[in-house]
């Protein structure tokens, strides 16, 4: 699913009063398979740029050009999880089906087969509150896979996990995109994160965001994933042009732990 | 097992020791009877109207009044407080009148309700209903907007519409205040069913109350008393397993 974004912008406020400009004139591709990651300071837009992406939010000029060749399909994992804590962990992964088009026995039976393979099959029938905070961002996450979706908007999902918890997540969602055949826009101010999981890094200024750099990262995604410390000399020069794009744009709170 | 024994002991032994307390008082001053009437006196009379006041048929009288206008107030106040949800300006107008109807003792609607329905029951299921309605409104509407923002904008990210925001997240969410509100409403029902029996009435616990209270029966006064507690801790013990039920999930 390749998605144009078309000199984006958006602005908050009543017209003909003071408005704000959150996203000024953005513009890129997002490759159909491709992770994009999303990367710039906090509050500088990124947020507003995935809800303009699921249709949460009407652009106020621009447009957003999905590939006509195929049913755009989009599914949103939040920063926190968003479960629904009264729902078992097999009707959390259902909601979004359930929410568009009703459960059949093939999707509860692909729900059951997705959340065995992320390592939830245990805790089908359980409350979500039993399930650690990583745990409940792979239910999110395979909640997003279940309802359909070919367009994953990920918004700073694996921020509150701890370091460990957060690779594996990022090695998730990596497989997630190969085997389930899906475009991923992917929002974080780790720059770390960026480079490791993205193929693409759009690197945004402070507000209002424009685009101040795109690096593409040329080596293989599954490496980058699985081989860490071998893969930190190899990114170290994407980083440094990523980085460069960021002091050149005066981001401020972007990280590298 | 063993700590729920004890507990229980524990809970029951300083009401026997009042009860034996009280029995020992009398037993010593039998005046005192009189004004406070007995243990043995309130069983001796419970075995009087038993037999010859048909005692259970008042007792299901108020518990009939009470389930009757706890259900009514318990049930479309939930409705409208969860509709309320949808329309803020509904909200915003009502307020005012929910303000004015909670603020005011419901039972001073009493007289004026026996007038319009009269001494018979409906008079008292009117007053349990009114005694519920503003309460079960007002849980319910604040249930449905404490829930929680970021599972409604993940239904809307979903594609998810108004109405499956509604009952899938709104209805769930507002359970537990439901509840909540459910476990107050159980005695105001009863009060409504017993005040609106105490002002006019020919049958229920509040008449045989008022009737005793005309002829100095203290005993018989202490009887309809213990049968209204009987009948409150019965309703919220019912309650518990629907909000253990309810529960589950926290």
């Amino acid at each position: 699913m390749q998605i144009s974004i078309k000199r984006l912008v958006v602005e908050y406020g009543r017209p003909k009063r003071s408005r704000l400009r959150v996203l000024d004139n953005i513009s890129s591709v997002i490759e159909d398979g491709s992770i994009t990651v999303i990367l710039g300071p906090s509050g500088c837009g990124k947020s507003t740029l995935l809800n303009v992406l699921a249709g949460l939010i009407a652009p106020t000029s621009g447009e957003i050009v999905f590939d006509k060749t195929v049913l755009a399909s989009v599914g949103y994992v939040f920063q926190t999880p968003s479960l629904i804590p009264w729902r078992s962990v097999l009707g959390n992964a259902l909601l979004g089906i359930e929410l568009k088009q009703g459960v059949t026995p093939q999707a509860e039976a692909r729900a059951r087969r997705l959340l065995t393979s992320y390592h939830l099959g245990e805790c089908l029938d359980q409350f979500p509150k039993i399930l650690s905070g990583g745990m409940q961002q792979r239910l999110a996450m395979v909640r997003a896979v279940v309802a359909g979706a070919n367009v994953l908007l990920l918004d700073e999902p694996f921020s509150d996990s701890d370091y460990v918890m957060r690779r594996e997540l990022q090695t998730d969602l990596v497989r997630a995109v190969e085997e389930e055949a899906l475009t991923a826009v992917f929002v974080t101010h780790d720059v770390e994160e960026a480079v490791h999981i993205g193929d693409k890094v759009v690197v945004l200024t402070p507000c209002p965001a424009r685009v101040a750099a795109e690096v593409e990262i040329r080596i293989p995604r599954r490496e980058r994933v699985r081989d860490r410390w071998v893969m930190d000399r190899g990114l170290s020069p994407y980083m440094d042009r990523i980085w460069a794009a960021i002091d050149s744009a005066g981001g401020g709170d972007t990280s590298n732990q | 097992m063993k700590q729920c024994f004890i507990r229980s002991i524990l809970q029951i032994l300083p009401g026997l020791a009042g009860v034996l307390l009280w029995q020992t008082i009398v037993y010593g001053v039998p005046r005192y009877e009189f004004f406070v009437g007995s243990p043995l006196g309130i069983i001796r009379e419970f075995g009087v109207l038993w037999k010859e006041e048909n005692l259970p048929i008042h007792a299901m009288v108020t518990t009939l009044e009470a389930i009757l206008g706890f259900i009514a107030g318990c049930s479309i106040g939930t409705v409208v407080g969860l509709a309320m949800w949808g329309s803020q300006r509904a909200y915003e107008v009502s307020r005012p009148y929910l303000i004015a109807l909670g603020s005011v003792p419901v039972f001073a609607f009493g007289p004026v309700l026996i007038f319009w329905f009269g001494t018979g029951m409906w008079s008292k299921i009117v007053l349990g209903f009114l005694s519920t309605f503003v309460i079960a409104v007002v849980q319910a509407h604040t249930g449905a907007s404490e829930a929680d923002a970021n599972l409604l904008r993940v239904v809307k990210a979903f594609g998810g519409t108004q109405r499956q925001a509604f009952f899938k997240i709104i209805v769930p969410s507002a359970t537990i205040w439901v509840l909540s509100g459910i476990r107050l409403n159980i005695g105001m029902a009863l009060l409504g069913a017993f005040i609106g029996e105490f002002i006019s009435s020919r049958m229920g616990l509040g008449h045989l109350i008022i009737v005793a209270e005309g002829l100095y029966n203290v005993n018989q006064i202490w009887v309809g008393t213990i049968c209204i507690v009987a009948i409150a801790i019965l309703f919220h013990a019912s309650t518990i397993p629907i909000e253990r039920w309810a529960k589950r999930w926290q």
